[in-house]
């Protein structure tokens, strides 16, 4: 399996992983998104998990009417968390409260597929992408979207804010692009027809605020240097199905993890010959959440439609930090 | 949408428990709801957060880079779009 320990895993009976994150502020506390039957029919559920020595424990679970796909914490409240739904709403929780959520927001008109939470000290702002081909700007204490970014010319998979640049947010789409967009500006800062296939995932690199990843359907992850974006600045290969998910590593420059349809999770270092550190196979379904934790250096939780959630620390970040 | 050449389905009122993903697809076509499905009814409680009373860690990133860096309009950023 290729784990070195400090882990464990969680069932989530009947429930279909979409979405696992780490809390900023608790090491060890997860919050996993997920839905019943692939999303498809039934509801969601928004489970919050710690690791102690024993394994993982279920420390709150909260349903919605419809799947959820995406989860991101607060970043000025640690107890706070918001979801985002097939339904196309984004809930607010709360996880000290044991009924939810406190918010709904409803505007989105299809699958609201991703929510970020911006990690850029002195702004809280939230950003949700949706199947309906837009991005929506949040303060997470009104109720109405401060804006929507409209461009896109498919369904949009993934939205993340920069970790570095204040206010500027990547969107991965169905559409082969990813873009770059900027609150303060009208219209799109960048576009970046990155893949000749559907664009599931972005992230930026932690350590060079010009540095994003991106991973398709074409079963690559592309680096894209924003000064020059003609060509790739790598292409990791290696993976059999879709990249579903994309994240760089909190603590190493050129460390990345993703996770696919081909049911595994593999860990990369794009600056070596032999990029392809680790290949991650303990789940048997589609493999669809996966986050680096933000305390403990090379610990990594992922969750699939396998039911199971797994947080772990692989050998090859075992051996590195 | 009904899809002509699938078999009839079954006349009882009891959800099936699909299989497959492709047999979930065709039973949720069929307009019909898969065994288990749970409706939880939810809605706000528009109650306010609880208090916070942690102040926000440092990101890893935070640590090494020098401190006007992430602030914003600070000088000398090499990005494209500072």
């Amino acid at each position: 399996m290729g784990t070195a320990g400090g882990g464990g895993t969680l069932r989530l009976p009947g429930l279909h992983g979409y979405a696992a994150e780490f809390s900023p502020y608790w090491p060890g506390r997860v919050a996993c998104a997920a839905a019943q039957y692939y999303g498809i029919a039934g509801c969601g559920t928004l489970a919050v998990l710690e690791q102690n020595e024993t394994g993982i424990v279920l420390l709150r679970s909260f349903d919605w009417n419809d799947g959820l796909f995406d989860v991101t914490w607060s970043e000025n409240n640690e107890h706070v968390l918001i979801t985002s739904s097939g339904d196309g709403s984004l809930q607010i929780w709360d996880i000290a409260k044991p009924k939810g959520p406190l918010q709904v927001y409803k505007e989105h008109t299809q699958e609201a597929y991703s929510v970020d939470w911006s990690q850029t000290r002195g702004e809280q702002l939230v950003v949700s992408g949706s199947w309906d081909q837009t991005a929506k700007l949040w303060d997470p204490a009104v109720g109405k979207s401060l804006r929507t970014f409209k461009g896109h010319e498919g369904v949009i998979y993934s939205t993340i804010w920069s970790p570095h640049i204040p206010g500027c947010f990547a969107s991965a789409s169905g559409d082969q692009t990813l873009r770059i967009w900027d609150v303060k500006a009208p219209g799109v800062r960048l576009v970046i027809p990155a893949h000749q296939a559907e664009i599931l995932s972005c992230d930026w690199c932690k350590y060079d605020e010009n540095l994003l990843v991106t991973g398709a359907v074409d079963c690559s992850l592309k680096g894209w240097d924003l000064r020059n974006v003609r060509q790739p600045v790598f292409i990791l290969l290696g993976h059999t199905y879709a990249v579903r998910r994309v994240k760089f590593s909190p603590f190493h420059a050129t460390l990345l993890a993703s996770c696919s349809y081909d049911f595994t999770v593999r860990f990369w270092d794009f600056s070596k010959p032999n990029p392809l550190l680790e290949t991650v196979e303990h789940h048997t379904e589609f493999t669809c959440g996966l986050d680096l934790s933000l305390h403990k250096c090379g610990q990594v939780v992922d969750c699939a439609w396998d039911e199971l959630v797994k947080i772990y620390t692989p050998s090859c970040l075992a051996a590195a930090v | 949408m009904v899809a002509p050449f699938l078999p009839s389905s079954p006349r009882c009122s009891a959800p099936a428990t699909p299989s497959s993903f492709a047999e979930l697809l065709q039973l949720v076509q069929r307009g019909q709801a898969p065994a288990g499905v749970r409706c939880p009814n939810a809605s706000p409680t528009n109650d306010s957060p609880t208090a916070s009373r942690l102040p926000r860690p440092p990101k890893p990133w935070e640590s090494v880079l020098p401190p006007s860096h992430s602030l914003p309009g600070s000088s000398g950023r090499r990005g494209a779009l500072g």
